[in-house]
Parts: structure tokens; sequence; C-alpha cells
């Protein structure tokens, strides 16, 4: 059993993991490629950019304690913006379409295309491109959490929580 | 007959403030559950409950922790407009604890000055614990005056 001090210290870390993946999702510029068309001609764009956009993973961070571990919940999606999207080769699933038609409409991108072709539009694009984090690190880390869990945070973490276990450990082991 | 490290310290506690409401060996749920606070009330937790159940007393030093903690929102029992009023800020509650976990100790060292040396005592914020408590956790040596 977890004494209090300990459930409070996991629980102040865990709120700042919380935090930082949220600063990450909200703030961290991630390196991608835009791909476009043009006279036939393939033309690519490197460009960096926050992947925040309708703050749905950002509001669905939470932290979960049980009695041997600490997990960190969010939204499925959140795979894709540490990874990409590649594309898909079938039929392709309506939930992208969705979902982009929501990013248009939270990032507040205006065109002379209606709302919902644009969005079919772009996850025509993805699906046969993937997305612009895909394009540019081919399914490699993007690092949007690398910042997240440094070894100065874990230090940190492990130096205030061993204090309180150290007591219990030599008892077990014996002074 | 001679008392233990644990219960000295559960005695001073008691009596330094009757707005306290004592937890030793339970999980923190446990500590609320039982404690039933109310908004002026303290919760103060005292750690290490080891594989024995009990602070270690084996050993010439123990490292003890105490978590000294309140209400920083309305209790649902209570009206919420009144009480809500009577809420201290998160810092303020952070503060108000720590000063009486300052306060505690220097009575501590100064009656128990015969059988325990007291070490520095080292310290974090405890803040929205549990959605329910904010507070001061320290953690302190305590090493028995050795008599020749």
């Amino acid at each position: 059993m977890l004494t209090p001090a300990q459930e409070i210290l996991i629980e102040l870390f865990a709120k700042q993991l919380v935090k930082n993946i949220g600063d990450a999702i909200k703030s961290k510029p991630i390196s991608r490629t835009s791909v476009k068309y043009e006279n036939g001609q393939r033309i690519t764009n490197d460009f960096t950019a926050p992947v925040n956009a309708t703050g749905k993973l950002l509001r669905s961070l939470r932290f979960e304690l049980t009695d041997t571990s600490l997990i960190i919940w969010g939204e499925d999606h959140a795979y894709f913006l540490i990874y990409g999207r590649k594309p898909t080769s079938g039929k392709g699933s309506r939930t992208v379409k969705d979902e982009i038609l929501k990013w248009i409409r939270a990032k507040g991108i205006k065109s002379e295309i209606e709302d919902k072709t644009l969005a079919f539009l772009i996850a025509r694009k993805i699906h046969r491109e993937g997305s612009s984090i895909y394009i540019k690190h081919k399914g490699s880390n993007s690092g949007l959490l690398d910042s997240v869990l440094t070894k100065e945070i874990i230090d940190d973490f492990n130096s205030k929580f061993t204090a309180q276990l150290e007591t219990d450990l030599k008892s077990e082991f014996g002074n | 007959m001679a008392t233990t490290l644990k219960q000295d310290i559960r005695q001073s506690i008691e009596q330094y403030n009757e707005l306290i409401k004592f937890s030793y060996g339970r999980s923190l749920d446990n500590a609320f559950n039982s404690a039933k606070l109310k908004i002026d009330n303290y919760l103060v937790c005292l750690d290490p409950p080891t594989s024995t159940g009990d602070i270690l007393e084996s050993s010439l030093v123990d490292t003890v922790s105490i978590s000294w903690l309140k209400l920083d929102n309305v209790d649902s029992e209570s009206d919420q407009g009144l009480n809500k009023s009577s809420i201290d800020s998160v810092e303020e509650i952070v503060e108000d604890c720590r000063s009486n976990f300052i306060a505690w100790l220097k009575g501590f060292k100064s009656a128990y000055s015969n059988k325990y040396n007291i070490g520095q005592f080292s310290g974090i914020e405890a803040i929205k614990i549990n959605h329910l408590v904010s507070g001061f956790v320290a953690t302190f040596t305590v090493s028995y005056r050795v008599k020749c």
C-alpha cells in the first residue's frame, strides 16, 4: 500500500506529466511536409506547426493511479500526432473526413470550396499520401512528447519518492 | 510505560490543535472517508506504515513524513454559499498548513528534547490532491537520544 505522502507525490508527478503533455500538444512546433500537385508535378513544402486544433485531445488527458501503476489516458488519435497517419489502401475511413471537417472549422480555415467538400479533398489526400507528419517522418517518432518525460523530471521525482521508501527498504533488506 | 515515536507524535499533534483529524496507516482515500473533513479541519497523515505496520524504531534514525492538509473547496454537506466565502485560496491553504506544521514541529522538539533529536525538515507543496485537499508534505529525521 502506498503511504499518503507517496500518493501525494505520485499525484503531483502525474499532474505535471499531464500538463507537460498538454503544453506539447498546444504549442510544440512539429516539423511536417505538405504535398501539392501543380501541372502534374509533385511539390513538397516543409513547415513546422503545433498539432493542437479542436482541443479534443487536450480535454481527454487524465491520469489514473492504481496500486501498481500510473496510467496517462488520452484520445486514440494521439498516436497519429506522434507517428503520423500513413497512406491507406482500400476504402479508407469516414471518421477521418469527419475529424478533418471539425479541424477545418476549429482552425477557422476559409476557402472558396464548401467545408464538406474541402474535408473530403483533404481526407482523400491523406488517404493517398499520408498526413503531413507521416510524410515528413515516414512513420518515425515526430518528437511531440520527447520533452515530456526527461531524465531531469524522472530524477527529480525519483529523489523525492525514493526518500519516502528508504526506511521501508532498510527494513526489508536489513540495516 | 514507555511510549513509541508514533504515539508521541500522535499525542503531540492532537494536543496541538483540536481541529486536527489524525490518520495513520491508512491510504489517502480511507483517511478522507474516515475524517469527514469540514472547512476548518486539518487532516494530518503520518507516514510510513511499513510491512510491520508501524514506524521503524529498531534503528537509531527514523525518517518521518507528515502530510498536513486542508479542504480546498466547499464540502458537500455544508451550505455551499456560506462556506465558499470561507475557503481560502490554495496558496493561502498551503502556507497555512506549512506554518502550522512548523509551529507544531517546534513544540514537539521542545517537549521531547530529552528523548529525540529532530533533524532539519524538507517539504513540498501539495496542491489539489484528489480534487479535495491542498497542504504541505514534510519529511524529517528523528534519532533517539542514547542513554549512557
